[in-house]
């Protein structure tokens, strides 16, 4: 049989699978201490003394372990930032909201996060975190970076 | 250690979306077009090297529901879980050591199926990136801003890339865009994730395309024109994009200096004739010339607005449009050691650049250009 104005279709379908993910115990160490204690923990680097924030339990510079960890911030210097204009799925606020890497006292490296659509958040402004009331030990226990002295007002 | 030449090559049309195409379809197209333009038949060849994405295509290893479309059953096969640029590099090896002598290297992807930045989300790791929701496109608006502060490049030198390269387009029959565009309209088209516009962004393309590799001897009988790998090279920076100097493409770099060395490349911008890049992101464009040393550290926009990098420039880039009007995901940059093969060996047709003999294709991949591949050809 020949193929005539063949009808054109698509099966709709989805890939969804839970998932049960180990930290380990560099991130677990990390997150604990944000849900628990509402502090930042970077990781020390044994070969480059890097202090590493958020920590994994090897160096990403230098590839020495990562042993001890040390409270940095609060505070944090934007180092970059973009702004999110539409809502997505997934997003860890409602749009519009920015992505920072920032920088925390203390820190060698950069941290991901989040910040309101502010215009005071851009490079070289200090910014302090704000904690959620409820913490599950995620990295979104910190809601987000808020430039410094306005935290509170959105 | 074997001479080693790209023989064929093949792009499939590329569209939006696809709906009368399958991951198959498209790779038995690519495939096939190919080894029609190198003169070989599939019972020829010794080796298949694939890539593609098991997360596009929404199941596991995928490469065993392929490898009939790809006229790989019983012969060697073997996935990248990378772009196929590194495919053809896995090629270039296995040949080069004198175990093989001919493969077909071939890369697809039909991001339209999936929700593509929903895809690129699960490049982050799950506890410091992905909860936060960071894709391709927010990773890369994080490095396009500290590139652009790091040396005062200003957005209208990135809108710039994409009006030199959407006319560029406009020629290539390949291309998924081929309608130009003003400085006007890319600065005022809307910011899909600022500092990046929607007319800086690359398009979501369904496509594919596969190159056909042979040893010297091989190549040499069945061609005069082969485009000859001469370099090779790549390199992986740091996973967090925190921990980078994320104004610098560091591993395309490291990948452009390996392929050089081995190449004899000194001085890139006066020895090879064109590059074909992979630039998701008008700004990526830019950190490449600095990267793949067409320029100096800060130089990039100087030497895009003195044409350098243009038509009928010193060292035209992409003179195939780039990525910026075609992003087969996956097979990106695949297609840049296509369209380079087919600059070298003159077969470039309404694209070609008069008397290009050297060319660099190269590929990016992971969140903010983490990884590249770099392959040199040469007449
Ligand atoms: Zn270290």
């Amino acid at each position: 049989m020949e193929i005539k104005q063949p009808k054109l279709v698509c099966l709709e379908g989805e890939n969804k699978c839970p998932y049960r993910w180990s930290t380990g115990e560099m991130v677990g160490a990390f997150l604990t201490a944000l849900r628990d204690h509402q502090k930042i923990m970077g990781g020390v680097c044994t070969g480059c003394g890097a202090v590493i924030v958020p920590p994994s339990s090897y160096c990403e510079t230098c590839s020495s372990p990562v042993e001890e960890m040390r409270e940095v911030g609060p505070r944090g210097v934007v180092m970059s930032w973009a702004r999110v204009p539409e809502p997505f799925i997934d997003a860890p606020l409602p749009a519009p909201f920015r992505y920072v890497l920032v920088r925390l006292a203390g820190s060698d490296t950069s941290m991901v996060h989040v910040a309101p659509d502010d215009d005071n958040v851009r490079v070289g402004a200090i910014l302090i975190p704000e904690f959620r009331e409820e913490r599950r030990g995620s990295i979104t226990d910190i809601k987000w970076f808020v430039p410094e002295g306005s935290q509170g007002d959105g | 250690m074997e001479d080693v030449g790209v023989v064929g090559w093949a792009q499939t049309r590329y569209g939006r979306a696809l709906v009368d195409e399958t991951p198959q379809s498209l790779i038995y197209s690519a495939v096939t077009g190919a080894l029609d333009s190198s003169g070989l038949s599939i019972g020829d060849i010794d080796a298949v090297i694939d890539a593609g994405s098991d997360f596009l295509d929404g199941r596991g290893i995928s490469s065993c529901v392929t490898v009939d479309a790809m006229g790989a059953q019983f012969k060697e096969e073997s996935k990248v879980a990378g772009d196929g640029l590194l495919a053809a590099i896995y090629a270039y090896m296995r040949i080069a050591s004198g175990l093989f002598s001919s493969a077909v290297v071939v890369a697809y992807g039909k991001s339209s199926e999936s929700s593509i930045r929903k895809q690129t989300r699960t490049m982050a790791e799950p506890f410091y990136l992905r909860s936060l929701g960071l894709d391709a496109l927010s990773a890369g608006a994080l490095q396009a801003r500290s590139f652009m502060r790091q040396y005062g490049i200003g957005p209208d030198a990135c809108a710039a890339v994409a009006v030199k390269n959407r006319l560029a387009g406009v020629k290539n029959p390949h291309a998924q865009l081929r309608k130009e565009v003003t400085l006007e309209q890319v600065e005022r088209s809307p910011e899909i994730m600022s500092p990046i516009r929607k007319l800086e962004a690359c398009p979501i393309t369904d496509g594919a395309c596969a190159v056909v590799m042979a040893e010297g001897g091989i190549a040499r009988s069945i061609s005069a024109r082969t485009a000859w790998v001469t370099g090779i090279g790549h390199s992986a920076d740091a996973y967090s994009p925190g921990v980078r100097d994320l104004h610098r493409a560091a591993s395309a770099k490291r990948a452009a200096l390996s392929a050089y060395k081995m190449a004899g490349v000194n001085d890139p911008l006066s020895e090879l004739d064109l590059l074909e890049v992979s630039e998701f992101y008008t700004y990526q464009e830019l950190m490449l010339y600095e990267a793949l040393g067409l320029c100096g550290e800060g130089e990039s926009a100087d030497i895009l607005k003195a044409g350098v990098t243009g038509p009928g420039g010193r060292t035209p880039v992409n003179p195939s449009g780039g990525v910026l009007c075609a992003n087969p995901l996956v097979a990106t940059g695949l297609v840049r050691l296509a369209e380079a093969s087919a600059q070298v060996s003159g077969r470039a047709g309404d694209l070609q650049v008069e008397g290009a003999r050297k060319a660099l294709a190269h590929a990016g991949g992971g969140l903010a250009m983490q990884t590249a591949a770099c392959i040199v050809v040469e007449r």
